[in-house]
C-alpha cells in the first residue's frame, strides 16, 4: 500500500441506484452503491442471483445507465455524455461476459470479432491487423490457427479468449468481468484466471470482477465486496473478508463454498432460505430475515458500513467480531473506497 | 457425516457384501459419421445400501452418459454393453416393460437444469405424482397427498398451495426440490444427481446437497452425486470415481483418493480447484489443453498428451485400471509416489488444508 496520497482512481462509482422496471412496479437492483477502482487493481463482487452484483457491472458500463449516481472513467462522468461522446469513452472501459459462446456473434470469423473494436474506432487497416494478431497471441491463441475459425469450432474456453481478445485490442483502462468462469471447467477456470492476472499485469488494467463464487474472486481480486439485495454489506482487502468475515452474511457464502477436503468437517448450514424478492425488501437491515444474529433493532433500523478493527467495512449491527455498532450512527455514507492503488504480485 | 469410511467396505470396492447397485464393464457406443465413439468405455463400480458415490470429470468425460446409460436412457442407435445389476437384479436381460419397471420405480434421476426438466404448462403436483400413477397405480386423493408429503419433505413451504402452482413460479432452487421430490416419488433404491446443483448459487448448492444427503439417510438409499467440482464430494461421499474421455480412471474410499490418489489427472485436477488458503493473485495451477475429442482418441493413456509426466510408454497400448489398495484402483503408468508423509508434490486436502 502505497504511502502519501493515492494516484486518482480508474473508476469512481458515487451513490450509484439502478432501478428496472418490471410487471407490478419498480425493482430497485441497486441501492446506494460506492466504491473506487484505483490503477491496476481489482475489485471482486460476491453474492447471490439478485443480489444486483451484475446490474453494477452493467450500469457502470452504461447498459444501461444508472438510474441515478455517477460513474466517473478517469474523472470523467460516463453518465452525462451523449451517444458518440459514449462511444468514444467506451474504448477505455471494456466487458467481458459469463458465456463467452453466446457473446460472439457465431457467423464471424475470430479475426473479425476481435477487429470490432479498432473499425469502430476508425482505425488504419494494417494498425488494426497487426494488433489482432498481437492480441490474439497474447490470449494464447495462434492467429494464423485460430483467426480463420469461427466460434463454434472453438472450445468454451477458447471463445473466453477470444472476448478478452475483443475487450483488450483496445487497450482499455478497466475491465468488467462478469461471471468470466462460471461456465467453464476447474482445468479450464485457471487459464482464465491466470490469463487476466496476465493482462491485468500488462497493461496495467483495473478490474471490477464479478462472480458467485468467493474462491474464485478470491484468487483475482485486491478487495471483495459482499452484495446483498441490491446492497454492499461487507467490504474489504481480499484475505481479510475471507478468513476474518464479520458479516454474517459473508459467513454463509463462505461456509456454504464447497472445500476439497474429504477431512473438513462441513459447515452447519445457518444461511437458510433463499434471497427475498428485490421488490419488497425486508425493513431494517436487509439480511435479517435469513441472519441467525437478528434482534428487534434490525427490522427498524438499517445499519449502515462502517470501519472495524479488522481492517474492512461492515454493515451490520451485531457483527461476529468488531463489536457491536454504536446506538447512533453517523448518516448513512456507504463509501467503499479501493485502498492499494495498485495490483499485487 | 457420511464418511464412515470404514476402508475397503465403501463405494467402489470390489467384492464388497451384496451390493445395492452393481456396474461392470459398462459401455455405450454411438454410430457417427466418422466411426463408432465410446462416451463411456467399460466402468465399473458399485454402490452399497446407504452409501454414496462421487462421479467427477469435466464436460465431456461422459458422466452424464454413464448416468444415462444405467437408466438405458441413450440415443437411438447407440449400442450398450456390459451389466448393470439393481438389488440382485439384472437389469442388461430385461426388455421393454420390465426394464421400465426395474429402472422407473428403482433408480431416481435428478438433472442439472428444472427448467428444462419441468414440464412448464403442468402442475407441479401432477409432475411430481406421475412416476407412482404410472409406477405403481396410486391415484386421485391418495396420490396428492402423497406428493404434498414429498413436497414437504423436500423443504418446500406451503406445500398444498404448491402442490397446485407451475414451475415458473417456483425459484431455481425450489424447483430442484420439485425434481428430487418427483425422483422420490416411487421410493427408488437409488437416487443420481448429474448436476443437481451445479446450476444453483453456492448457498443454495449447500441447501440442496444437505437435503440430498439427510433423504439418503433416512431411506437408506443409495446416492450417486455426479459432478465436476470435487469440493462438493469431498465430505459428503463414501467413495469417489474420477472419470476422463470415458474411462473411470481412478476410484476409491473418498480420503484416499483425495490423500493418495495416484493417477496424474485425479492429482492435476485437485491442484487447478482455486483454493480460499492461497494468497490472492497467485498463480493458478492448471491443466494444459483441453479434452480429446471422443473420434480422436490418444492411444494408450487418454490424458497424456496434457499430463507433464507423460512417458513414451504411456501412449503405447491400452491402459488397464491398477488396484492399488483394496477398493482402491487407478490407470497411470507413471502414476504419483504416495510416500506416507512428504512426497515430491504436496499433499492435497491435509488435515487442515493449509499448505506451507
Amino acid at each position: 500500500m502505497p504511502a502519501g496520497a493515492p494516484a486518482a482512481p480508474v473508476l469512481e462509482v458515487d451513490h450509484l441506484i439502478q432501478r428496472f422496471r418490471v410487471p407490478g412496479g419498480t425493482l430497485e437492483a441497486v441501492s446506494d452503491v460506492s466504491f473506487t477502482i484505483g490503477r491496476g487493481a481489482t475489485l471482486g463482487l460476491v453474492g447471490e442471483s439478485g443480489s444486483g452484483k451484475s446490474s453494477i457491472g452493467r450500469a457502470v458500463i452504461q447498459l444501461p445507465p444508472p438510474a441515478q449516481g455517477a460513474v466517473r472513467l478517469d474523472g470523467r462522468d460516463l453518465t452525462t455524455l451523449s451517444k458518440a461522446e459514449l462511444r468514444d469513452a467506451r474504448s477505455g472501459i471494456q466487458m467481458i461476459f459469463q458465456d463467452p459462446v453466446s457473446a460472439l456473434n457465431p457467423r464471424r470469423r475470430v479475426r473479425d470479432i476481435v477487429a470490432e473494436g479498432p473499425a469502430i474506432l476508425g482505425w488504419p487497416r494494417e494498425r488494426a491487423e497487426q494488433r489482432v494478431a498481437e492480441i490474439l497471441t497474447q490470449v494464447g491463441l495462434d492467429p494464423a490457427a485460430f483467426g480463420d475459425r469461427r466460434p463454434h469450432q472453438l472450445s468454451g474456453g477458447q471463445c473466453q479468449r477470444v472476448a478478452i481478445a475483443r475487450a483488450l485490442i483496445v487497450e482499455p483502462r478497466m475491465l468488467i468481468c462478469d461471471e468470466p468462469v462460471a461456465s467453464l471447467d476447474v482445468s479450464v477456470q485457471g487459464q482464465i484466471l491466470n490469463l487476466l492476472e496476465d493482462m491485468r499485469g500488462r497493461y496495467g488494467l483495473s478490474m471490477l470482477f464479478i462472480s458467485h463464487d468467493l474462491s474464485v474472486v478470491h484468487a483475482v481480486s485486491d478487495q471483495i465486496g459482499v452484495m446483498y439485495l441490491g446492497q454492499v454489506v461487507e467490504y474489504g482487502d481480499a484475505d481479510v473478508i475471507t478468513r476474518e468475515p464479520s458479516h454474517p452474511y459473508t459467513r454463509g457464502l463462505l461456509d456454504a463454498v464447497p472445500v476439497p477436503d474429504p477431512h473438513a468437517a462441513l459447515p452447519e448450514t445457518r444461511l437458510r432460505g433463499e434471497i427475498p424478492s428485490p421488490m419488497s425488501p425486508p425493513s431494517g437491515c436487509r439480511f435479517r430475515t435469513r441472519c441467525g444474529f437478528a434482534q428487534d433493532r434490525c427490522a427498524t433500523e438499517a445499519p449502515v458500513l462502517r470501519p472495524i478493527d479488522t481492517g474492512q467495512v461492515v454493515a451490520c449491527h451485531f457483527p461476529l467480531h468488531g463489536g457491536a455498532a454504536p446506538a447512533v450512527q453517523e448518516p448513512a455514507v456507504a463509501e467503499v473506497t479501493n485502498t492499494s492503488g495498485q495490483g499485487g504480485h | 457425516m457420511t464418511a464412515e469410511t470404514t476402508p475397503g467396505a465403501p463405494g467402489p470396492a470390489a467384492g464388497a457384501p451384496p451390493a445395492l447397485l452393481s456396474v461392470s464393464g459398462l459401455t455405450c457406443e454411438l454410430p457417427t459419421p466418422a466411426g463408432p465413439v465410446r462416451p463411456v468405455e467399460d466402468v465399473s463400480f458399485t454402490l452399497g445400501h446407504g452409501k454414496t458415490l462421487g462421479i467427477v470429470g469435466e464436460s465431456g468425460a461422459g458422466k452424464s452418459m454413464l448416468a444415462r446409460a444405467l437408466m438405458g436412457l441413450v440415443p437411438r442407435g447407440a449400442t450398450l454393453s456390459g451389466d448393470v445389476v439393481l438389488d440382485g437384479v439384472s437389469i442388461s436381460r430385461l426388455t421393454g416393460k420390465d426394464r421400465r419397471k426395474v429402472l422407473g420405480a428403482g433408480i431416481g434421476l435428478v438433472f442439472q437444469d428444472p427448467m428444462t426438466s419441468l414440464n412448464p404448462v403442468v402442475p407441479i403436483g401432477r409432475q411430481i405424482t406421475e412416476g407412482m400413477r404410472f409406477h405403481k397405480g396410486i391415484k386421485g386423493r391418495e396420490a396428492r397427498g402423497i406428493g404434498i408429503d414429498l413436497l414437504r419433505q423436500v423443504g418446500v413451504n406451503d406445500p398444498a398451495k404448491r402442490y397446485d402452482q407451475y414451475p415458473h413460479q417456483l425459484s431455481g432452487g425450489m424447483r430442484q426440490r420439485v425434481t428430487i421430490a418427483a425422483a422420490l416419488a416411487c421410493d427408488p433404491k437409488v437416487l443420481i444427481a448429474d448436476e443437481a446443483t451445479t446450476a444453483l448459487d453456492v448457498t443454495v448448492q449447500k441447501q440442496i446437497l444437505d437435503l440430498l444427503q439427510s433423504i439418503q439417510r433416512d431411506r437408506e438409499m443409495g446416492l450417486v452425486i455426479i459432478t465436476h467440482d470435487l469440493g462438493v464430494v469431498a465430505g459428503r461421499t463414501d467413495g469417489i470415481a474420477v472419470m476422463y474421455a470415458g474411462q473411470v480412471v481412478e476410484k476409491g474410499p473418498t480420503a484416499v483418493l483425495f490423500d493418495a490418489h495416484r493417477n496424474r489427472y485425479t492429482a492435476a485436477l485437485l491442484r487447478s480447484m482455486p483454493r480460499l488458503e492461497d494468497e490472492p493473485h497467485q498463480k493458478l495451477a492448471t491443466i494444459a489443453g483441453a479434452p480429446p475429442q471422443p473420434r480422436a482418441l490418444p492411444p494408450g493413456c487418454r490424458f497424456a498428451p496434457r499430463c507433464g509426466f507423460a512417458q513414451p510408454e504411456c501412449s503405447q497400448g491400452p491402459l488397464e485400471l491398477v488396484r492399488d489398495a483394496p477398493g482402491h484402483h487407478y490407470r497411470c503408468v507413471n502414476p504419483r509416489e504416495v510416500p506416507a508423509a512428504v512426497g515430491d508434490e504436496q499433499p492435497y486436502a491435509s488435515a487442515t488444508g493449509i499448505q506451507q
